[in-house]
């Protein structure tokens, strides 16, 4: 996965005429964009891999946009959608926005405002992108730690003092602080707050015993 | 003393000869007297008296003249001359009385007195026209005797007369005889009167003034003159005989070709003449009486024999009608049926006309038609005018016909008044009094129509409506056609006139239902398409959202660093046809909206499928429906109304629609037209939806009944009519392998309705 490359817009409307103006007001802005009539054209499509968004029509052929972003979402296919629908409702946007979408947008819409959606959209997934980047370094890191180092870590990112993790793990407090210092080194933090932030990103869970060896 | 006469017997024979032929003389004189008429046989009776006369009195003299006595005898010419008269007196009595057409007993007893008297006084006279020196004595009983023989000669004389008088041929054997009896008994009186008289001689001078003597020379002048008279008399009598005879013979020929034509005539014209004395019962029939009751000719007709072949139902009208007849002696005049032995019947009209001949006694002549075949022909008319007369009342149709000349009626069945609100008995009058009953709003455009027939000379055909006086509305269709005279100009036009109001009321009927219909239909599509609304919208909205984004680039490709006009004009060229698009929903969903009758037009049925897709595809969408279309390209048009049509297609559309919203897995609707049998087409939609409710699929056509929540139960009620109205059918069945079908079948030619 690179951040690099054109960002790319996708669009999926069943109307043809809908989908070749939205094609050329994004041309005219100097941006990408493929489009497509279903959502099956678009799934079978090999460019996910690109810094990109979703212009997706509500009603499609076959599913609903609203269960297309259901599905996307459990399938662990993160892309920010901007919903355009031709008789937009009330419950309909709510759920769409719940789900995570940019913007709900009723046609005809506005030129700038399906624009900025865009943009937000497109920056959004640079944000997402980077913070995915972020997190698979520091995902590199932990694997570098010990069976006990991660034991220490969790137990230090859980706010535990030395003396209290020493008595939790029967060591010395000598020995926590040596371990608590080579955790600190290999993940690159520089403080403890730090480190506990990384600890939420990463999921390692606070307070938690790794081995369960006495009570 | 008296004288003793002696006789010379030649003389005597002479007197008897002349006797014989004076008879035969009168016998043929009757003849002659009977056949003549008028001043002829006032000639023949005198002219044949005189004859007759002469050979009586001629044989008188000779037989005087036989009788000689011993003294000379001298005759007073003028007594003479008085016995020959008295000679044709008699005579002249006895051809009156045997010429006569009857001779009664009476009139043979006082004629054979008359004449016998008259032979006797000629007799008498001529005695006293002697001139002879003796008195003349008469034994009295001899005197009567000869009185009595000259009565009883002449009544034989008289009846062998009347009955041989009609001999055709010159000389019978029966006149003949009859001439030689009579001659002989003429004689007879004669000589017994002669016999009567003695005579004794007397001193006295015997007075010879006007006396003549009478010589042998003068007998035989006498004698000669009275066979020239005789002979002259027969020969004329012979040479008219034959005269008539020719004349009769003539006559007769004639009789009987008359007779012949008169028989074939009553064949013919199948009239047979009868004559019927009514006192003796004789009938007699000619020819064709025999043949119309079918009696042989040799039957003897009687009153039965025709009461038998009376049919039995006229036999009572018969008997009163001759029995008081011959009561009255009236004529009379009837008619009645018979009834053959074959069971046929015959219609008869007899005419008789009385007559009372000399006797007295009552008789009829008359004639019997056969008038059987104008009898069928005629009833065969009233029967035909009595059918024409029903089927004119069934159709509501009367018949007329009037003259252009005085604008009079000529003709008007009894339906035609009927129509009117007339009554036949009024007559042709009522035609004239039509025009008060003609509806005040149609007059003008009635007489305007008759106007340009009559100068047309042409057809016409006119409707309009008839007020009656107690304000009944008729509507009444007229056609009449002109009668041209053979140069050329209209003299009347005929026609009929039939009342349509029933079909007009029926028709008012049936367009108030159309009407109805159509109102009901356009609720039902306003109701559906409020259904539709988000649908619909987005339907109108794609095209246009589609159009304000192109507008957008447009501009930004126009304002641009470096504007791109290619890429400026393609965008407006896209808002060109977005618009376009959008116009077009549009103005098919506000043809749905139309309020408005039934308005026909040749329909491609593919055409109206594909529109209804196209507002409907966004309802399929929202439901995640496909829809899946199967329409035959060689597909006829169809007359009818399109926004029905559409309506229809729409109908059953959104019904398999509502009947996918609740069902998993695949939901499609599919629409197939293709050709059917018998000019039809055939056009299906079909759904994989919840199927039709089982045991109530009779029950989805009727009005008010509904499966769905809101539904109001009409759209399939109205679906049906329509496609009825057009001459179509609309039915339902199941789809497999889930869902339902609807079937419309349309025929693609369609009889052009007012």
């Amino acid at each position: 996965m690179t951040s690099a490359g054109t960002p790319t817009v996708f669009i999926i409307d069943d109307d043809a005429a809908v989908r070749a103006s939205i094609q050329d007001l994004l041309e005219s802005c100097g941006l990408r964009s493929v489009s497509f009539g279903t959502a099956e054209e678009f799934l079978r499509s090999e460019l996910k891999g690109e810094p990109r968004c979703l212009v997706l029509d509500v009603s499609l052929p076959g599913i609903s946009g609203l269960d297309f972003q259901r599905r996307l979402a459990e399938a662990g296919f993160q892309i920010p959608i901007i919903f355009v629908t031709g008789h937009g409702n009330i419950p309909m946007t709510v759920k769409a926005m719940k789900s995570g979408a940019v913007e709900f947008l009723t046609k005809p819409f506005l030129d700038r405002d399906l624009l900025s959606a865009i943009r937000q959209a497109l920056d959004r997934d640079q944000a997402t992108r980077q913070e995915r980047a972020e997190l698979a370094e520091l995902r590199e890191r932990y694997e570098t730690l010990t069976a006990r180092e991660r034991e220490v870590m969790g137990l230090v990112v859980s706010g535990m003092l030395n003396k209290q993790i020493a008595g939790e793990l029967g060591n010395s407090e000598v020995t926590v602080k040596i371990q608590r210092g080579r955790v600190m080194k290999k993940m690159k933090a520089g403080s403890l707050a730090e480190l506990v932030k990384m600890g939420g990103l990463l999921g390692v869970p606070p307070g938690q015993k790794l081995h369960n060896t006495n009570v | 003393m008296n004288l003793i006469g002696s006789y010379n017997y030649a003389l005597v024979a002479l007197s008897v000869f002349i006797a014989i032929f004076a008879s035969y003389d009168a016998l043929d004189l009757a003849g002659r007297v009977t056949a003549a008429g008028g001043w002829t046989r006032a000639a023949w009776l005198l002219g044949g008296a005189g004859a007759m006369g002469t050979g009586i009195w001629s044989m008188h003299y000779i037989g005087m003249l036989a009788f000689i006595l011993p003294i000379p005898v001298a005759y007073h010419w003028p007594t003479v001359l008085l016995s020959l008269f008295a000679a044709i007196l008699a005579s002249v009595v006895a051809l009156g009385v045997v010429s006569r057409q009857k001779m009664g007993w009476f009139r043979a007893l006082a004629g054979s007195v008359l004449m016998g008297a008259g032979i006797a006084s000629m007799h008498y006279i001529g005695m006293a026209a002697m001139r002879l020196p003796a008195v003349c004595q008469f034994n009295s009983f001899l005197v009567i005797l000869s009185v009595v023989f000259a009565v009883l000669i002449s009544f034989a004389a008289l009846w062998i007369t009347f009955h041989l008088r009609d001999k055709k041929t010159a000389i019978g054997w029966e006149k003949l005889a009859g001439a030689v009896g009579m001659g002989a008994a003429i004689p007879v009186m004669h000589y017994t009167g002669m016999a009567a008289a003695s005579f004794t001689p007397s001193g006295m001078p015997t007075d010879l003034s006007h006396a003549v003597s009478i010589s042998t020379l003068g007998t035989g002048g006498i004698a000669a003159v009275t066979f020239v008279v005789l002979g002259l008399a027969l020969l004329t009598a012979w040479v008219d005989r034959r005269f008539a005879t020719q004349t009769l013979e003539l006559q007769e020929e004639k009789l009987q070709e008359t007779e012949a034509y008169l028989s074939e005539a009553q064949r013919l014209s199948r009239t047979g003449s009868f004559g019927w004395r009514v006192s003796t019962g004789d009938i007699l029939w000619s020819e064709e009486s025999f043949r119309i009751f079918q009696y042989d000719r040799t039957t003897k007709p009687t009153v039965e024999l025709i009461l038998q072949r009376v049919h039995p139902e006229d036999a009572a009208l018969v008997q009163q009608t001759i029995g008081r007849a011959a009561q009255d002696g009236q004529d009379f005049d009837f008619k009645h049926r018979l009834l053959m032995p074959d069971g046929s019947v015959k219609y008869v009209h007899v005419v008789a006309h009385a007559l009372n001949d000399l006797s007295g006694s009552l008789q009829f002549v008359g004639a019997v038609m056969d008038v059987t075949e104008a009898k069928q022909a005629e009833e065969a008319l009233r029967r035909s005018e009595s059918y024409l007369a029903e089927a004119q009342k069934l159709t509501h149709t009367g018949s007329w016909a009037w003259g252009v000349a005085g604008g009079n009626a000529l003709h008007l069945s009894e339906e035609w008044y009927r129509i009117y609100g007339f009554h036949p008995e009024e007559g042709l009058s009522a035609w004239e009094k039509r025009r008060q009953r003609m509806h005040p709003e149609d007059r003008a455009k009635w007489q305007g129509v008759i106007e340009r027939a009559i100068d047309e000379k042409s057809d016409y055909e006119v409707e309009h409506r008839i007020l009656l006086p107690d304000g009944t509305v008729k509507y009444a269709h007229t056609v009449g056609h002109p009668v041209l005279n053979a140069s050329g100009d209209v003299v009347q036009f005929v026609g009929t006139m039939m009342d349509v109001t029933e079909r007009k009321r029926a028709e008012e009927e049936r367009e108030r239902l159309r009407h109805a219909l159509a109102d009901l239909a356009r609720v039902n599509r306003v109701t559906m398409m409020g259904e539709l609304t988000a649908s619909l919208a987005h339907e109108v909205n794609q095209p246009i959202a589609a159009a304000v984004t192109s507008a957008n680039s447009c501009i930004r490709w126009l304002e641009a660093d470096v504007p791109n006009l290619e890429k400026a004009r393609a965008a407006a060229m896209r808002i060109v046809k977005d618009g376009t698009r959008a116009a077009e929903i549009i103005s098919r969903i506000r043809l749905l909206f139309q309020k408005g009758t039934q308005q026909l037009e040749l329909i491609d049925v593919n055409e109206v499928i594909e529109e209804m897709i196209v507002l409907l595809r966004g309802e399929a969408t929202r439901h995640s429906i496909s829809v899946r279309t199967e329409l035959a390209a060689d597909l006829r048009q169809v007359m009818g109304d399109r926004v029905q049509l559409q309506q229809v297609v729409m109908n059953l559309m959104t019904n398999s629609i509502d009947a996918m919203k609740a069902v998993d897995g695949m939901r499609e609707l599919a629409i197939r037209s293709q050709r059917g049998d018998n000019e039809q087409l055939l056009v299906s939609v079909s759904d994989t939806g919840v199927g039709l409710p089982p045991e109530q699929v009779d029950q989805i056509f009727n009005a008010f009944f509904t499966t769905k929540p809101h539904g109001t139960g009409m759209g399939l009620r109205i679906c049906r009519s329509i496609v009825e109205s057009h001459g179509g059918r609309l039915w339902a069945g199941d789809n497999s392998p889930r869902g339902a079908s609807f079937y419309v079948s349309l025929p693609t030619r369609v009889e052009t309705r007012e």
